[in-house]
């Protein structure tokens, strides 16, 4: 009974959690929440020692009410706490300090409770004034200076304390004026710090009027200024972690202590929170830091401190929400400008040794790093990354690095380059989570240790407790993530009632899931959406409850039913192959079942006959350990990889299930190996001779490992699948539920229904139990389209554009694709950004794809969304139209300069975009536009899945697509490049495509990448009523410059802005712009900085024209959303929906801290 | 569990015998192995090959290093 209440306790306290995320209340209610708490865990010892004291009397049974009150007093605790864990977590309140009672021209002040250090203060304004009030607060500032060394570093004593002298001064804050049309709940920011308040003075104005005073926490949230170059701020804290080193940066986890926010102001004591800071490698003192001993060190540290960039778009990855997760709240790029004093500096307390971390933290980094070198010594590169990732949790060293047949890792086998890193084809082939230390690893730790010490011949006893020291341990030196930490807690937990009460496995299991996650969550309540934490707990959860049904499902096979299975399972698996458009079209679902359905028959009728073709072959014949390994591969499938890789990840690697097979063997002897090397190389003398065989022999489970994953993902796709959202999952998960407790459900039934006629009614309950589920799906499906209306969404990628237009009747296209970059940084909005969106969108289908330019940040993309999506047809400029795969780089080059090969155009551009658009021989496989118009051909597979994707060149004139709505008509027209069209020096500029979006009295004019003479030929050549457009995206993203040439470059911008764009802006008559903007490094490489400040250029130039707040950019705007009912039109961004934490921390930078 | 232990042991032999199989055919195995005879571990292809992978994980701690570390001590 006490073990199923304390899982119930576990469950309840996670119910909780969830119920806060759901519903969170507001954070002043957290004193109160936590009062209840107390009440209910009161209550709940009361009643067990009450129970107690009966049970010794002798009362033997616990009364029905009692045992009820029990248990719902085990519920309300537990929800309660965590609902209270959770609101604490996620929120920092501020605390009420004061009340302020305006009487006339003189104010009360109520001090209720005291400053307790440096603080910052706001007003709020809890009732109505009747004018304009403008007060002053006074007080006392003890401000905190750090006392510093000769060349300016602060000190530490000998203790390890930071030395600072306080300073003490009496002033007023600066006037703030309580405005009496602000709303009530105004708050105002009190510029000046205080440590104490004493009193408050009306300068101005007269009213009565209550007000509250509340101190600001100083936790580092609200120290993050916007934007990376802002003002540096001085940090006194501590290395937390082990450095993440890479080859080009070193990550460092700083927990401050104090900050100064201005140079020369006061140091705060900081409350919680840590910095993410990139140390640059080429920083004084940097290999000081870049190596595990820099954990711990205490350090000084002054550089901007920013927040991460928000979600820019809808469905993107919140980096910013998945760091707080972590507890990381502000970012810091440490780099040293030249000649200038390092970013970093270490502090030793006075005259002793510099600080070192926890001690058993600092053996196990030790032990760690002996062992990678045991790693760098036996195994070549890039073996020894991987070894070092799946044994040590250094998965870091796999970043970037080029797939085993590379010719950076020697001889290549098959002498071509890769398209993708190890990191991505693990991740494409579904066998990434090997790289994430989890109950995998730790389950072939313990096997193996437990094997060790019991040849040994050590008791269970004995060396259980030595087991739980070496997990504790390695959980330590893989980074304590959360999957490591859940899988140590419920071995551990395994081991221990396992040699202490001969527990068995599923019994520990079941009570080591929730204890586990309670114990993670208790600590950081905000990782229950973490992927890491329900990824883990899915996959366990998966296996111990779906593999028992799935194995008894599969058992059920057997002769020439076992042969249709296995002929089906086949054929699905030709056809994932083959084409993912294949399997998620009904073209071949309606044939397949068919086939399916009489391949059933025929084996009934076969067996019937007495025919066994397949002998008595069955699948409880397989042996024990495959058939449990297949069943549960399907079992993590069903109940984690497919529900949880769609709603995290929009993804679903289809190979998953096959690779892993052979993937989860493999990876049990390539641990155990790198394990046993590790610790065994490190005996001196013979040490490293032994880990030399054994890594040799790891050397070929490793190899076989990697080629697993790099052939997997040749033969299986990794497409893009609808985004599920939590009430789908949810209902998936009930579906899943009925499933696995099948039995138990149908027993319940029989008993209430009565057994004559069981199996009917059980087939009846069952239908009727899926079809109310699966309407519940179908009834709450994704719906965002709201009303008929025309609505163009701007997606914020980068430097590029993703324009997605759905027309009132619902029609989709997409105006271009984005920018991809392959070889330096593997940037590729096309997958990071797009199609995340519009699987988010539970967008498929295309009708058409328009692509305007040959530039890389609007084609580049377009290879991936034909990979992807279904597309109607694909709309070229006519240059681009004409490419094929084939093509050599002379003849590409004639095509898109038009003949003229002196154009304005570095050599690297034009390579960069033969290998984008035409792709090179060196690396066949990388995605290129001509190669994905070819592969979606006119092909055998194409024609049967409807995947074959027509392209279409564009000309003036041409109308993409239009369609009457509502009485109005909606137009999609071209109006460029016309024959006339000057090319000039910048040919695939001034041919670019220029779309006019019209729908009733409402236009947007995309005009591509015109350069200053397409502008003015625009201009000049089409007539102004179809110019006209309230919406104008700016030409060329704003970055168009003259070519180099004498003279002031800015000058001979403004000149050609002037000539042209200001001609074109009268034309169109424009009342917003929208530029299409971001980093330009990607696309101009060395020429970056010229291309920035062009955009500076023509955006304040066109700022001027329009006025402020009528020029967006997707760059600081995020993306933009336009919608028009054929009348008039809305404008809403991205950035606006994110603002609620931008705001705050612009408060909080605008604050100019000074005693 | 309870045939973890025999398993271990075979799984360690089978090991050792391949990985001798490994360093007599394979070139990069054969020219370690005789560079740590040699004492020139430095020197091997596979440990140069590993040069730019954890770059702060050395052989052994040189005394530069260790000046390094002691020079920080009193920043």
């Amino acid at each position: 009974m006490v073990q199923t209440k304390l899982m119930v306790f576990c469950y309840m306290f996670l119910l909780g959690i969830v119920f806060a995320k759901l519903v969170p209340a507001d954070a002043t209610w957290l004193n109160a929440i936590h009062i209840l708490t107390g009440v209910f865990f009161l209550a709940l010892a009361a009643h067990y020692v009450n129970r107690r004291r009966e049970i010794r009397q002798g009362y033997k049974y616990e009364l029905a009410w009692s045992r009820v009150a029990g248990w719902v007093l085990v519920v309300l605790a537990a929800l309660s706490l965590g609902y209270g864990r959770y609101i604490k977590a996620d929120t920092v309140p501020d605390t009420r300090m004061a009340t302020v009672v305006l009487r006339g021209s003189a104010a009360d002040l109520k001090v209720e409770a005291q400053l307790t250090d440096t603080s910052r203060v706001r007003i709020r304004k809890t009732s109505a004034v009747a004018e304009d009030v403008k007060l002053r607060l006074l007080g006392v500032l003890e401000a905190r200076l750090a006392v510093l060394s000769d060349d300016g570093v602060p000190q530490m004593d000998s203790e390890g304390r930071w030395r600072f002298t306080r300073v003490k001064q009496e002033y007023a804050s600066d006037v703030i004026v309580i405005g009496k049309d602000d709303p009530v709940g105004t708050d105002y920011l009190v510029p000046q710090p205080f440590d104490r308040i004493t009193g408050i003075e009306v300068v101005e104005g007269s009213s009565s009027g209550h007000l509250g005073i509340y101190r600001i926490s100083n936790h580092l949230a609200s120290f993050v200024r916007l934007g990376m170059n802002s003002m540096p701020v001085t940090v006194l804290g501590k290395i937390s972690q082990d450095p993440w080193v890479y080859d080009f940066k070193t990550v460092l986890h700083i927990s401050p202590l104090f900050i100064q926010y201005r140079p020369g102001g006061p140091f705060y004591r900081v409350e919680g929170g840590t910095i993410r800071a990139n140390l640059d490698t080429r920083v004084d003192n940097y290999r000081r830091f870049a190596r595990s001993e820099g954990y711990g060190l205490d350090v000084v540290v002054t550089a901007p401190l920013f927040e991460a960039r928000p979600q820019a778009n809808p469905g993107d990855f919140d980096q910013r929400q998945y760091l707080q997760n972590n507890n990381i709240y502000g970012q810091m790029g440490l780099r040293q400008a030249r000649g200038g004093p390092p970013p970093i500096v270490l502090v030793a307390p006075e005259g002793g040794e510099p600080a070192r971390g926890h001690p058993l933290v600092r053996f196990s980094l030790k032990i760690r790093d002996d062992m990678l070198r045991v790693f760098k010594q036996t195994l070549p590169y890039p073996h020894s990354a991987f070894v070092g990732a799946v044994t040590l949790g250094l998965r870091y060293g796999l970043q970037g690095v080029e797939c085993i047949f590379s010719p950076a890792h020697g001889d290549p086998l098959l002498g071509q380059r890769c398209e993708q890193t190890i990191a991505d084809e693990f991740k494409h082939s579904g066998v990434n989570h090997v790289l994430a230390v989890s109950g995998l690893h730790v389950t072939i730790i313990t096997i193996l240790f437990t094997g060790i010490f019991t040849l040994l011949r050590m008791s269970r006893r004995a060396f259980v407790p030595l087991i739980v020291m070496i997990l504790v341990i390695f959980a330590i030196i893989t980074g304590a993530r959360p999957s490591t930490l859940r899988a140590v807690i419920m071995n551990s937990l395994f081991l221990l009632t396992w040699a202490y009460l001969n527990k068995g496995l599923v019994a520990s299991a079941l009570l080591g899931v929730p204890v586990a996650a309670f114990l993670i969550l208790y600590h950081n309540p905000l990782m229950i959406v973490d992927p890491s934490f329900t990824l883990s707990f899915g996959a366990i959860l998966s296996l111990v409850l779906i593999t028992p049904p799935v194995y008894k499902l599969l058992s059920m096979l057997r002769g020439n039913n076992f042969l249709v299975a296995i002929l089906i399972l086949l054929g699905i698996s030709a056809a994932l192959g083959w084409s993912w458009f294949l399997v998620t079209s009904l073209r071949f679902w309606i044939p397949f079942l068919i086939v399916c359905t009489l391949l059933c028959l025929g084996a009934r009728a076969a067996s019937r006959k007495g025919k066994k073709l397949f002998g008595n072959l069955a699948y409880v014949q397989i042996p024990v350990a495959i058939g449990t390994l297949v069943a549960s591969q399907a079992a993590i499938q069903w109940g984690m990889m497919a529900p949880l890789s769609a709603a995290y990840f929009s993804r679903w690697a289809a190979g998953g299930s096959y690779a892993n097979l052979l993937a989860l063997p493999l990876i049990g002897i390539v641990v155990q190996l790198g394990a046993m090397a590790g610790l065994l190389g490190m005996i001196p003398v013979i040490g490293p001779f032994i880990g030399l065989l054994l890594n040799a022999a790891n050397w070929v489970f490793s190899t076989g490992f990697l080629w697993l994953a790099h052939f997997s993902v040749k033969l299986f796709p990794f497409p893009f699948v609808r985004k599920i959202s939590p009430v789908h999952l949810l209902l998936y998960y009930l579906i899943l539920a009925v499933f696995v407790w099948h039995e138990p459900l149908w027993s319940v039934f029989k008993s209430q229904f009565g057994r004559k006629k069981g199996h009917r009614h059980w087939a009846y309950a069952m239908v009727a139990l899926l079809i109310v589920l699966l309407g519940a799906a179908f009834a709450t499906r994704p719906h965002y389209r709201h009303g008929n209306d025309l609505n163009l969404t701007m997606l914020s990628v980068n430097y590029g554009n993703a324009l997605l237009v759905e027309t009132p009747g619902d029609k989709k296209f997409l105006i271009d694709a984005g920018m991809v970059e392959h070889e330096r940084g593997m940037f590729n909005s096309a997958e990071r950004t797009i199609l995340p969106y519009f699987s988010y969108r539970s967008i498929m289908n295309l009708d058409g794809l328009i692509v305007l330019s040959p530039h890389l940040e609007r084609v580049a993309g377009a290879a991936y969304m034909l990979r992807h999506l279904h597309i109607g047809t694909l709309y070229l400029p006519p240059a681009l139209a004409a490419v094929t795969p084939d093509m050599t780089e002379d003849e590409f080059f004639a095509l898109v300069l038009e003949g003229n090969l002196a154009a304005e155009y570095d050599e690297e551009f034009l390579r960069a975009l033969y290998a984008e658009i035409i792709g090179t021989s060196d690396m066949p496989y990388r995605p290129s536009l001509a190669r994905a118009m070819k592969k979606r051909g006119a092909t055998f597979v194409n024609k049967w899945a409807g995947s074959t994707v027509p392209h279409r060149a564009l000309t003036a004139g041409d109308v993409v697509y239009e369609e009457m709505h509502n009485g109005k008509r909606f137009a999609m027209e071209v109006l460029n490049p016309s024959p006339a069209a000057p090319a000039g020096d910048f040919p695939m500029e001034n041919r670019s495509l220029v779309l006019r979006i019209s729908y009733g009295d409402f236009a947007m004019l995309v005009s591509g990448d015109l350069h200053f003479d397409g502008q003015l030929h625009l201009a000049e050549t089409v007539p102004p009523e179809k110019l006209a457009a309230q919406v104008l995206m700016a030409p060329h993203h704003g970055t168009a410059a003259p070519p180099p040439g004498f003279g002031n470059p800015k000058q001979q911008l403004l000149d050609e802005l002037n000539r042209s764009t200001a001609v074109l802006l009268d034309k169109v008559r424009p009342e917003k712009v929208v530029f299409d903007y971001g980093n330009p490094g990607p696309v101009y490489k060395q020429r970056t900085r010229d291309a920035r400040a062009a955009h500076e250029i023509t955006f304040h130039f066109i700022e001027e024209r329009l006025g402020a707040g009528n020029v967006l950019s997707t760059e600081r705007d995020l993306a933009i959303f336009i919608s028009s009912n054929g009348e008039g039109f809305e404008i809403e961004t991205q950035g606006q929906k994110v603002s609620s934490g931008g705001e705050t921390a612009e408060a909080v930078s605008s604050l100019e801290v000074g005693f | 569990m309870r045939g973890g232990p025999g398993a271990i042991a075979y799984m360690l032999v089978i090991s050792l015998l391949m990985g001798l199989l490994v360093v007599l055919i394979h070139p990069d195995y054969r020219d370690t192995a005789r560079s740590m005879l040699r004492g020139r571990t430095e020197q091997s292809s596979i440990w140069i090959d590993n040069e730019r992978y954890y770059p702060e994980v050395v052989l052994a701690p040189s005394g530069e290093d260790r000046e390094e570390g002691a020079d920080n001590g009193s920043n």
